[in-house]
């Protein structure tokens, strides 16, 4: 039992500010909807803006009985809630399971004669024990907030499921982890799973739902908690007791530190003579599985713009945001929306290159740059190097959505849209995207442990973009994205003023960030 | 000229002094020893000396570059830490090469000769590497440089005693050929078998510095003796420590500067046989542990 006391030791600060975070922003989520949304009316306008298959894509099939309050707190933070929760059960399961593992830490404890049964034992336990802060604080939360159209047993219903997703996951890369030797491996590959069942879903829920049975965000959408309460959409994520057997077995059969996966061994050397085409080595996989999952998203949104004009075209009943945008051409305004999510989506191939800047720093930099010629390497130019490449990952990943979407709307007769408007959009978001990379490299220059910030940072920005308007923020808070600035590209156009202030300030951080950095201590080991 | 001259330098975390009025110099040709209990500020000392943190107060010189203004000197020097991380997916080999590329050296065949020395095999990915053989690219990369400079913090932590063995001929290597090297360790035989000098640091600052033979007054002989009568009160004596009975035998440790009084006692007694053994570090060391307590 120590050991679990060890683990609470090392996980509670992180639990804390998951959990935290994530049960506050629901709860809020509750009671701004309870306080915006009171009048049937407008809920009803916004049924019919959800019941669009862009919306229908990025948040879920709208629930079949009536539209109350509770039941839009549902559809509006149910696949969203469960894409977070299921990310925070895949960190922590990795660092428990898999990241001590590689550092050895696995070894060192069942040299100090825990037995790997008992170990397995503890893994499970964490992974029951950081899921119940959640369930408890949120419950009590919404049961507080006491929206309209809910009783406390929804509330347990509700979440009950997202917790079981989250442990769904939890159990999930604990399999995952038994087969594949290294931590970023498995991450890796659970994350996918994790991202890609909500791709797969909101192509499904719109071509043909029936398909959509096979993600475990659709059973989340079948519960109808706050409506029908089926709660036989409970019964397949015990599925997990599987993932569990299979962590169990394999793990039971392969070495401490190994997997049944072995990376290949190769005779051949590469040859890496320089930091970038080091760095190149480091984030190819990286990029790529970044590249793809934006380019799945611009062809699932692109999957549904058809369906969107037809809809459109006969609803004349606007959307709460449409009204708040006073925006008369709603397709492209939802372009316009998506391009601006995705841009979130694409900042984060070049913040995790950032990211691994922390690695570097830590474990190697140190004794990398001394005793080299510096006109080859020195800490600058690795942190240069970084930033170059974080800003074409981004840019890159955001300009290949943007492809793909247009390529999408050649197959729609009349698009409103012309290839030099996505040129524009990548150009006018892409100031938001070097901006975070300009950020994080002042956070970093500052320090290493600021560096972090960045994430709330990001969270925050999506928050505002995605339900900023519907939750009718205000002004000034609004104001703080730099997004909201830049208008609604599809619709307004580049705001060249605002596009070259950012890019300016993203610079002037950058500089200031690289010139802090070279005056700071090396942080080591 | 010394190729590496620390002038009073203090480092300061905070309200904690890590290292305090440490100076030092070290001449070509100098191999020099650099010991200390843990967290004596030894590696923060050769942190502030490659670059990796700045320095609170004094100065440092590699070739008479002061290493605050311009980064240039690192080029003169190598580096290898106690504990080294590489890159997990590239095998050994590509780690050797990329440090050879950074360092603008392309000399093969003293890389494939150090590889046969050290036993490396490098065509494996790094993340299968043990500790050791992890110390083992990175001493590599080092010896295969043409730096004037070298500095091991705890190069052979990792290493079994073959390769200890096979570090030290490397670093003769290096001396022959008029390198200086700083050799940072609290394997103390290792220190004592190649250093020409030596500094010992306790709690940031320099306690005691010089040759061997100098340092001679803080050190302790070791004497083992034996006799048929009764010599325990000798064990009573204020500059005899650590007494040892092994059957007969005494073995016990005396200060230097004690010893005349030390042989004006063990004329009253009739001893049957005695041995005397040099200096060790380890008493050195013993010393200034004992002080501590
Ligand atoms: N970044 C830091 N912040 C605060 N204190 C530090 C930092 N780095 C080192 N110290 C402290 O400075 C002191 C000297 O540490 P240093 O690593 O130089 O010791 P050392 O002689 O190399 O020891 P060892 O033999 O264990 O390697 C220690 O007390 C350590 O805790
Ligand atoms: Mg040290």
């Amino acid at each position: 039992m120590n050991y679990i006391r060890l683990q609470i030791k090392a996980l509670w600060l992180k639990v804390s500010i998951w959990v935290g975070s994530l049960s506050i922003l629901t709860i809020l989520i509750a009671f701004m909807i309870g306080e915006l949304y009171s009048n049937p009316f407008e809920r009803m306008n916004m049924r019919m803006a959800m019941d669009s298959p862009a919306m229908v894509a990025m948040a879920g099939p709208i629930p079949p009985g009536d539209f109350t309050e509770a039941a839009l707190f549902m559809v509006v933070t149910v696949l969203f809630l469960g894409l977070a929760y299921g990310l925070f059960n895949i960190l922590i399961a990795n660092q428990v399971v898999k990241h001590e593992e590689n550092e050895g830490l696995t070894e060192l404890l069942i040299a100090s004669g825990i037995g790997r049964k008992a170990l397995f034992v503890n893994h499970v336990m964490v992974g029951i024990l950081i899921n119940i802060p959640f369930f408890i604080i949120t419950i009590l939360g919404l049961t507080l907030v006491n929206v309209n159209g809910s009783e406390f047993i929804d509330h347990v219903v509700f979440i009950s499921a997202i917790t079981l997703f989250g442990l769904l996951f939890y159990a999930l890369t604990m399999a995952i982890g038994a087969f594949v030797t290294t931590s970023d491996m498995t991450f890796g590959i659970a994350l996918s799973v994790l991202i890609g069942m909500y791709l797969y879903r909101a192509i499904t829920d719109v071509v043909d739902i029936s398909y959509s049975v096979v993600s475990p965000y659709h059973w989340l959408s079948r519960l109808d908690a706050y409506g029908g309460n089926n709660i036989e959409w409970l019964i397949p994520f015990s599925i997990l007791i599987i993932f569990f057997a299979i962590a169990y077995f394999v793990t039971l059969k392969r070495d401490v530190g190994d997997g049944i996966i072995h990376p290949k061994v190769t005779h051949r050397s590469r040859n890496i003579s320089s930091y970038p085409k080091l760095l190149f080595t480091q984030s190819r996989m990286l990029i790529i599985a970044w590249f793809v999952a934006l380019i799945v998203t611009g062809l699932s949104y692109g999957s549904v713009l058809e369906d969107i004009e037809e809809i459109m075209a006969n609803n004349f009943i606007m959307n709460a945001a449409v009204q708040a945008g006073q925006i008369d051409n709603p397709v492209l305004f939802f372009i316009s929306m998506i391009s601006i999510i995705t841009a979130i989506i694409s900042m984060f191939p070049g913040l995790m290159i950032m990211g691994k800047l922390l690695k570097e720093e830590r474990l190697r930099l140190e004794w990398m740059s001394a005793g080299v010629d510096i006109k080859r390497i020195n800490p600058t130019r690795i942190i240069i190097t970084h930033i170059i490449f974080a800003i074409v990952a981004s840019i890159a990943a955001h300009a290949l959505y943007a492809i793909s979407l247009y390529s999408m709307t050649l197959l729609v007769e009349d698009f409103p849209t012309e290839p030099i408007d996505y040129v524009y959009a990548l150009i006018s978001e892409g100031s938001v995207i070097v901006l975070m990379i300009g950020l994080v490299t002042l956070f970093y220059g500052i320090s290493y442990k600021m560096f972090k910030l960045i994430w709330p940072v990001i969270a925050f920005l999506f928050i505002i973009s995605y339900v900023g308007t519907i939750l009718q923020f205000p002004d000034w808070l609004l104001n703080v994205s730099p997004f909201h600035h830049l208008g609604h590209i599809f619709v307004d156009g580049p705001m060249w003023n605002v596009i070259v202030i950012l890019y300016a300030t993203a610079l002037i951080l950058m500089i200031i960030g690289v010139m802090l950095y070279r005056r700071r201590d090396i942080q080591n080991g | 000229m010394p190729i590496l001259e620390i002038k009073e330098v203090t480092k300061n975390y905070g309200d904690f002094t890590a290292v305090e009025d440490v100076s030092m110099a070290i001449e070509p040709g100098e191999v020099y020893g650099f010991i200390g209990p843990n967290g004596a500020g030894k590696s923060t000392t050769i942190r502030m000396i490659i670059g990796a943190i700045g320095i609170t107060k004094g100065q440092i010189f590699v070739d008479d570059m002061d290493v605050s203004k311009d980064k240039k000197y690192l080029s003169k020097i190598s580096y290898v830490p106690g504990d080294v991380s590489l890159w997990p997916n590239l095998t050994g080999m590509e780690v050797i090469n990329f440090l050879m590329a950074a360092r603008g050296y392309k000399d093969t065949k003293r890389r494939d000769e150090l590889i046969e020395t050290f036993r490396l095999d490098p065509h494996k990915k790094s993340k299968t590497y043990s500790k050791g053989n992890r110390q083992k690219v990175a001493l590599i990369s080092a010896f295969c440089s043409d730096a004037e400079l070298y500095i091991f913090d705890e190069p052979t932590s990792g290493l079994d005693p073959l390769m200890e063995h096979t570090f030290h001929e490397e670093v003769k290597r290096l001396k022959q050929e008029g390198k200086s090297v700083l050799l940072s360790s609290h394997i103390l035989s290792e220190v004592e078998k190649l250093a020409d000098r030596i500094s010992i640091i306790k709690d940031g600052k320099i306690v005691e510095s010089g040759r061997f033979s100098e340092l001679s007054h803080i050190t302790r002989m070791k004497y083992i003796i034996e006799s048929n009568e009764d010599i325990s009160p000798i064990k009573q004596l204020d500059y005899v420590h650590n007494v040892e009975e092994e059957g007969k035998q005494l073995h016990l440790l005396v200060d230097n500067e004690s010893i005349p009084d030390f042989l004006n006692e063990l004329k009253t007694y009739k001893i049957t046989h005695l041995e005397t053994e040099p200096a060790k570090l380890e008493d050195i060391f013993l010393r200034f542990y004992e002080a501590s307590r």
